[in-house]
């Protein structure tokens, strides 16, 4: 096999690790950069304490923004995490949230075969080592002053479509932080890990219209109805156009009227209408003057789109 | 034809696509980028080419429009995975309207989020 068709394989993470074969790469790969680093594997299970070289990088990138921000440090909002998960968080934050030298190695690692095409030995000389080192199952570098830490491989659960997605679990399980997706969208560990509790009004607060989908889709709609008290108020007959109903929302003295009607890619959405148009001044009583409130039209003049993607 | 001089072409998520009959009124419009409609995720909604206005008045709460004047045809897509469908557009003048929605517990409208 080519070292393209395993690079592919790789991607894929359909690679068996090899945690020697690893190191001995990575370790070329620091000789070749002439730099000096300690090559450490991040265990699965691990806290800050357990590495301190992870630790110390950490806390100098606080001091870095708590220098940066200086009084605003004291007006942030508290976080409700007890200070050891709230620094666990950030570690796995910046584990995650790092620049092309590490980060997800198959964008590093592709370096070798333009270097090898164009036949420059120098970027050779760094890249190939990176290449065997994702070859052998490394996924993400993390560098600290005295050390590199890696971390293997994740497993990927797909969807037929082949977007990361897990109904009963995490999607992409890996030793940073597991994540949780639905059809390839990222949502919150507690909307799968205690799906039977997924309170309706938290998904219908959420702002990001793709994770509110998930949401519903999650919680399932006969859920989110029977929970949340939905009544229709008007059914067009084309479900692109959807419905108006009408939700009792906690903390909310009248129920907000909201459109669920079907997205072509994203499936039932639920978006919340005013009970008046700004538009027109006419009360929203119907699915299509919701549709026309939507995109600012006043109602009579609101056409059904003749295509929608 | 249309009373409102424009002809809608479809809807690609929560941006609506009109074809305008004549050259936009560009007065109370500033510069755009081909990013019709931005993704915190990267999904964002994009003309391949052409000049964008956005426009600064009348536009309703919550919401932005957008003009684009095509010297050629051009291809409005969905930058994601498993993309809404992209529509081809011929040379011309459109409007982009992105939707908005209601925030109950603020009680305000803001923009749809794809």
């Amino acid at each position: 096999m080519s070292n393209l068709e395993k690079y592919k394989t790789a991607c894929n993470y359909q690679v068996a690790v090899d945690d020697t074969a690893v190191e001995r790469a990575l370790r070329e790969y620091v000789a070749a950069l002439k730099i000096e680093r300690d090559v450490v594997k991040l265990q699965r299970g691990w806290t800050v304490d357990t590495y301190p070289a992870l630790k110390a990088s950490v806390f100098a990138i606080l001091r870095d923004f708590k220098k940066r921000i200086g009084d605003a440090a004291k007006t942030a909002p508290k976080s409700t995490k007890s200070p050891q998960e709230a620094l666990h968080s950030f570690t796995q934050w910046c584990i995650f949230r790092s620049g092309w030298w590490s980060g997800d190695l198959s964008w590093l690692a592709i370096t070798y075969f333009g270097a090898e095409e164009k036949n420059l030995p120098e970027v050779k000389a760094w890249s190939k080592p990176v290449l065997d080192a994702f070859l052998a199952g490394a996924w993400i570098l993390y560098w600290t002053e005295d050390t590199v830490f890696w971390v293997q491989h994740p497993v990927a659960k797909l969807d037929r479509d082949n977007r990361l997605h897990c109904e009963d679990g995490p999607a992409l399980i890996n030793d940073v932080e597991d994540l949780y997706l639905w059809h390839g969208v990222s949502v919150p560990r507690h909307w799968i890990e205690d799906r039977a509790n997924l309170n309706p009004a938290e998904v219908l607060a959420v702002e990001n219209v793709e994770q509110r989908a998930a949401g519903v889709a999650i919680a399932g709609m006969a859920r989110m109805q029977s929970v949340l008290d939905c009544k229709v108020i008007d059914t067009h007959p084309h479900p692109e156009i959807g419905e108006l109903v009408e939700v009792s929302l906690p903390g909310i003295e009248r129920p907000g009227r909201y459109l669920r009607a079907l997205c072509p890619r994203n499936g039932q959405i639920f978006e919340a209408v005013p009970y008046v148009s700004d538009i027109d001044g006419l009360p929203i009583e119907t699915a299509l003057a919701a549709q026309a409130w939507r995109i600012g039209d006043p109602q009579s003049e609101y056409e059904i789109p003749p295509r929608r993607t | 034809m249309s009373k409102r001089r424009k002809e809608y072409i479809g809807a690609q998520g929560e941006v609506s696509i009109f074809r305008l009959f004549d050259e936009p009124d560009l007065q109370d419009t500033v510069p755009g980028t081909l990013i019709i409609s931005h993704s915190e995720s990267g999904h964002h909604h994009a003309l391949t080419g052409g000049t964008v206005m956005e426009r600064t008045k009348d536009v309703p709460a919550g919401m932005k429009i957008f003009y684009a004047i095509l010297e050629n045809p051009e291809r409005f897509e969905h930058q994601a995975p498993h993309a809404h469908e992209c529509y081809n557009l011929t040379p011309g003048a459109y409007e982009f309207r992105l939707a908005r929605e209601y925030d109950h517990f603020l009680n305000e409208a803001r923009r749809v989020q794809d």
